[in-house]
């Protein structure tokens, strides 16, 4: 296995890591404004119910960020080629699929 | 005095953001005593915001440092199955268990960790030429402390996805990112260098974090506008944090977690 197979792994792998940054900061910067948002109208509204929905949406924005991050990998890893870690990342999806179906079942 | 409440939140998550991107904690191990010993607020809200900031954290940090070969996706990848599962458990545990038994919880883990890393301070890990083979789960990346390019590998991994569980757990109980017990680790014992830890646990407590909260949510413990606050606190002040952490050496990181980690144990303890 020589150097430019490792290399070119190793890009890959950074471009992935860029994309994600990318995705990550973009659902960021919207949870942010709608947090921002709802916390304005919060200070002003006194029925509270259209603050508590912006608020409610940032939050959601903000959760759904690392699930996100997991659905780019799996297509990175898969794009890649590489069953193994497309397998572990689909994993960990599930895990968080669990959480959601836990949460909801509570409800 | 709800206004006062949210404000001192957002303080309380700026500094918490701030720490917490410096050190790749998540800033949680601020951010809970804060709001149940300063505010006043039951553990279990203090948890889910703490958690929601941490993802905040996580979120921002990982997109400060991706492309740089610091994060190692692979790894926190694997380890993350054992972070999901620990954090899932955690949080169900977490209904059955009382105010006071999670404060005391709390001060225990915290107490534990910051002895544990004052033990582990000095060690620079070994490292490999930069054409030596990384292995299925190590990396290169551009050591500053060493003025070049370096391989690592990583050893013990069955001891990483036991501790990554075990934090998962820590995180989804009490609202930490977890990150305090798998940094340490992943350097002290598995050959990761402390940049590359770091980062790699900074992208893992997010996806920790969010395998709890959803069960916080439908409980009903999440206060939107205060978590609103602390969120959005914890953005401002992680923004600093990525700022001052590209600039201080690796061995004065682990100086000043281990300070900040007996601060808070000592607080917990008198509080909870």
């Amino acid at each position: 296995m020589g150097l430019g197979v490792t290399s070119r792994r190793s890009a890959a792998l950074e471009r992935l890591e860029r994309m994600l940054g990318r995705i990550l900061r973009a659902g960021v910067l919207l949870a942010a404004a709608l947090l921002v948002a709802g916390l304005a109208l919060w200070l002003v509204d006194a029925e509270r119910t259209a603050s508590h929905r912006l608020l409610h949406g940032g939050l959601f924005a903000l959760m759904a960020t690392p699930v996100l991050r997991v659905i780019v990998s799996v297509v990175g890893f898969a794009r890649q080629g590489d069953r193994f870690f497309t397998l572990v990342a689909l994993a960990v999806l599930g895990v968080l699929g669990v959480t959601a179906w836990a949460a909801v079942l509570r409800l | 005095m709800d206004v006062l409440h949210v404000a001192l939140v957002v303080a309380g998550g700026v500094v918490a953001g701030g720490i917490g991107a410096l050190l790749g904690i998540g800033g949680g191990v601020f951010l809970v005593p804060l709001l149940t010993l300063g505010i006043g607020l039951p553990f279990r809200e203090a948890v889910a915001i703490s958690l929601l900031s941490v993802i905040a954290t996580s979120s921002m940090v990982t997109a400060a440092t991706a492309g740089r070969g610091l994060i190692n996706v692979r790894l926190g990848m694997v380890l993350e199955i054992a972070t999901t599962l620990g954090g899932l458990t955690g949080g169900l545990t977490a209904l059955t268990l009382s105010h006071g038994t999670l404060a005391t919880l709390f001060g225990a883990v915290t107490a534990l960790i910051a002895m544990v890393m004052l033990y582990q301070r000095n060690e620079l890990v070994a490292v490999f030429a930069e054409t030596a083979d990384p292995g299925w789960l190590g990396g290169r990346f551009d050591s500053r402390d060493r003025g070049r390019l370096v391989t690592y590998r990583v050893r013990r991994l069955p001891v990483a996805l036991g501790m990554s569980f075990v934090a998962g757990n820590v995180s989804g109980l009490l609202g930490l990112g977890g990150g305090i017990l798998k940094v340490p680790v992943l350097n002290a014992w598995c050959g990761v260098p402390m940049r590359v830890a770091a980062a790699t646990s900074a992208l893992m407590i997010g996806v920790t974090a969010v395998a709890t909260v959803p069960i916080y949510y439908a409980n009903g413990d999440v206060v939107p506008h205060l978590a609103a606050g602390a969120v959005l606190g914890v953005l401002a002040g992680s923004r600093a944090g990525v700022w001052v952490s590209a600039r201080a050496p690796a061995k004065r990181l682990k100086l000043l977690m281990a300070a900040v980690l007996v601060a808070v144990a000592v607080l917990m303890f008198a509080g909870g």
